[in-house]
Formats: C-alpha cells, structure tokens, sequence
C-alpha cells in the first residue's frame, strides 16, 4: 500500500499528519469523514471511554492539513471490502466507542472498515523500533559472606546449586543467579519465572528471550544482559600470575607487546587480556577455549577497571555495541536477595 | 509481588534513558512533577512511545488510555501501581 495525494473517492482509506502523528479516516464525502475520535490534538480534554466513531466534514478531519489517500495494489484490493461497503461498515460503526491509543485507535478502526482487520503500522512500528534498541546492561554485586539459599528457577538449575557440597560455591551460584534474575527484570522486563531457560550439554544456560552472561571473582558478582550475544568475564589481580601464563594466553602479536612492558604492567596486560578473551569465548559460544588463538575485536570490546575493599578487578564485556553499555554497580544484597 | 514505588520510578527513569538517549533534558533532574510534554519534551508520538515502552518494560497494557491520561511522570507511576494490584 501506498499514500497518495489525491482528491479521495467513496470508501477510501483516508489520513493527515497532525504534528509528528498521522490521523486516520474513511472518506464518505466532502461532508462526511468517518473516524475513530477527533484527531489527536482535539482529544486532549477527552477521557478515552468519551471517545466514540463520529464523522465529520473534510475540513474538521483535515484541521489545515494536506489529505493522503490510500493507494492499495491488485492483491490488497482483492482481500478488501468494496469502496461502498467499507463506506456502509464505517457508517454503521459511528457512535461506538472502546478507544484505546494503543490497541483501537483511528488507525485500527479504518484498517477495519477496509479489510476487515484492525491494526495499526503506527503503534507497530513504535514497538518494533523500541524493540530493536540496543539493551547492554552489566550488573556488579558482592556476595555476601553469609545468606539463606533459598529456591530458584527453573527447578534444573535449583537442584544444579543444591547439589554443590562446598558452602561457599553453593553461595556464589544461588547468589548470581538471584542477580540475573534482577537483571532481567530491570533490564529487560523479563520475569525469570516466565521464560524459557535451558543448559546446552556444555553446562551453559540461555534463553531464547534474551543473551546473559555471568562471571564472579573474589567476592563479585558481574552479569550482563542484552538482546543480543554478550559475554562477560571478571578477574582480580590479586596475586602474581604463575610463569607461562603469557604463553598459553597471547598471541603472536601480543607477546611482543607483552614483552615491551615494565615488570608493574605485565600482569595488568595479561588479565586483561584473559578477561577479554575469556568474554568474547562466553559470546561467540565456540566449543574449546584456545585463548592463544583467539584476536580480540577492539571494537567490540569494552575493558572496566573495578576496585573493591583494596582488590583492583578487570571486568571485560564483548558486545558488538559496546557504546550502549550501562553500568549498574554494586547493586545492595538486599535488591536481589529476597 | 507488587514493586515499592522507588523502584518503578527507578526502572521508568531506565526506561526513558533507553527510549530516548539523545533527549536534551537532564535525567537526575527529572521528579514525579516532571511533565512529559514541557519537561521532557514528548510530542503526542513520544508520549506513545514511552506507553508502548512500559508495556514492554512492565509487562502491562495500557487499556483504554488516551493521549492525555499522562500529563506528570507521577502520572504514569500511578497508573502501573494500580495495573500491579
């Protein structure tokens, strides 16, 4: 379908732009357009239930704005009502009421009258744009010292926690999946309890709502959340790294990096490097984890130097948007443990 | 579970930063009293589009609300409170 600007026939399809939003109406005659509620701008002193089918002359439906017919092709035709049937449809339909600007709205009620269907490319397309908005969220946390595990979903995953015997890991993984589930709520909208979680036969869990990724070192907890792959990998530089390590972590081309570096920087160099490499392996999903043959995608990296209580952290996300990346710190116990 | 009030606003400030990341206003300036249209600067799309973005946010629908049901933030708040119970 197109829009056209033409002088309208009995039963077309009928619009104006009022502001930044079009208003919808079926063309009767010069002085009879059929709409769902006034147009936009006249509605402001109206409650949606006072809102009804009404018509009006040409010159009400235009306020001052230039009339768009719609153009339909061959097979748009064939499915829609005849012109003078869609005419007699809206006619019988004035007086009704249940406007509602999301779900039946003036361009739900003539897509009615001509094909029988009520939408709205209008509110479509504002959803699908909101949809299509780059989300990369990353939440730290601490994990306490001591809490009560309490249960989680899905129940695989609750018997997973419940089957570690060291206290302490049992702790870490009860308290980063709470963080996720807080993470998805927050970022997304997503209630745990209401999406699909399976583990592939590497141990790893996702979802086919959205992409996560967990990690924790010491006492943090990093997540990442995002409608698109994202991969998350944390690491404190705490201690001197054991000999070799540059070895099995960098390569070629990061080696001679590595050994142009003062003694102070190596190890900085190298555990951020790990972490980088480690994130774009939980993003990209790859069998084996070779990080001396993984090349990290700068762009698509985003590198954040964390300290907590005296402990320097390097928190890698590999995303391809890493612009979009929001940051929400330690987040307190008491948000996602309760 | 129905959310404390100061977390609603919390993720509807997120929500605003999302939708809209090149407004000119400043979010930490933003109240309950902030008007949409003069505060925020949301024409009648905008303001449909922050709708349709709790929807997707909240997980609620906005049933028979038109386009001046929203004048304040706090507005909104009261609405998705009362979806909540």
């Amino acid at each position: 379908m197109k829009w056209l600007l033409k002088d309208p026939s009995l039963g077309d399809m009928v619009r104006v732009k009022i502001g930044n939003i079009y208003h919808y109406g079926i063309f009767v005659s010069e002085d009879e357009v059929i709409q769902f509620g006034p147009a936009p701008n006249e509605q402001l002193n109206l409650r949606p239930e006072d809102i009804e089918v009404i018509a009006t002359d040409i010159d009400n439906f235009l306020v001052g704005g230039f009339l768009e017919v719609a153009d339909f092709d061959k097979k748009e035709k064939k499915k829609n009502r005849k012109p003078e049937d869609v005419a007699k449809y809206a006619q019988a339909n004035i007086g009704r009421k249940g406007y509602s600007i999301i779900y039946n709205n003036c361009e739900h009620f003539a897509n009615e009258c001509v094909s029988g269907y009520a939408s709205s490319s209008q509110t479509d397309g504002l959803r699908s744009l909101f949809r299509s908005i780059p989300i990369v969220d990353v939440f730290t946390a601490r994990i306490p010292d001591d809490c009560k595990i309490g249960a989680v979903f899905p129940i695989e995953r609750n018997d997973e926690i419940n089957a570690v015997t060291n206290e302490s890991a049992r702790r870490e993984k009860y308290c980063s999946w709470q963080l996720l589930k807080y993470a998805l709520d927050r970022s997304l909208g997503l209630k745990i309890e209401n999406i699909s979680l399976s583990k592939d036969e590497n141990g790893k869990w996702s979802t086919p709502s959205c992409y996560f990724s967990i990690s924790h070192s010491h006492s943090l907890l990093a997540i990442a959340v995002s409608r698109a792959p994202v991969g998350i990998d944390i690491e404190a530089l705490s201690a001197p790294l054991m000999p070799g390590f540059d070895e099995k972590v960098l390569t070629e081309k990061e080696k001679l990096e590595y050994a142009s570096l003062t003694k102070e920087n190596k190890d900085e160099y190298l555990i951020s490097k790990w972490t980088a490499k480690e994130a774009f392996f939980k993003r990209d999903g790859k069998a084996a984890f070779i990080p001396r043959e993984i090349n990290i995608v700068d762009n698509e990296l985003c590198v954040k130097s964390i300290e907590l209580d005296s402990v320097k952290y390097f928190c890698s996300i590999a995303t391809k948007t890493p612009e979009k990346i929001r940051f929400f710190e330690d987040i307190p116990t008491a948000r996602f443990l309760k | 579970m129905a959310m404390p009030r100061n977390e609603l606003k919390e993720k509807l400030f997120d929500i605003i930063q999302i939708a809209m990341p090149d407004a000119s206003f400043d979010i930490d300036s933003l109240t309950e009293e902030s008007d949409l249209t003069t505060d925020i600067g949301l024409s009648s799309v905008g303001v449909l589009y922050i709708v349709i973005a709790i929807e997707e946010f909240f997980g609620i629908r906005f049933d028979n609300v038109g386009f001046n049901d929203f004048k304040t933030l706090g507005d909104v708040l009261n609405y998705i409170e009362e979806k909540q119970k």
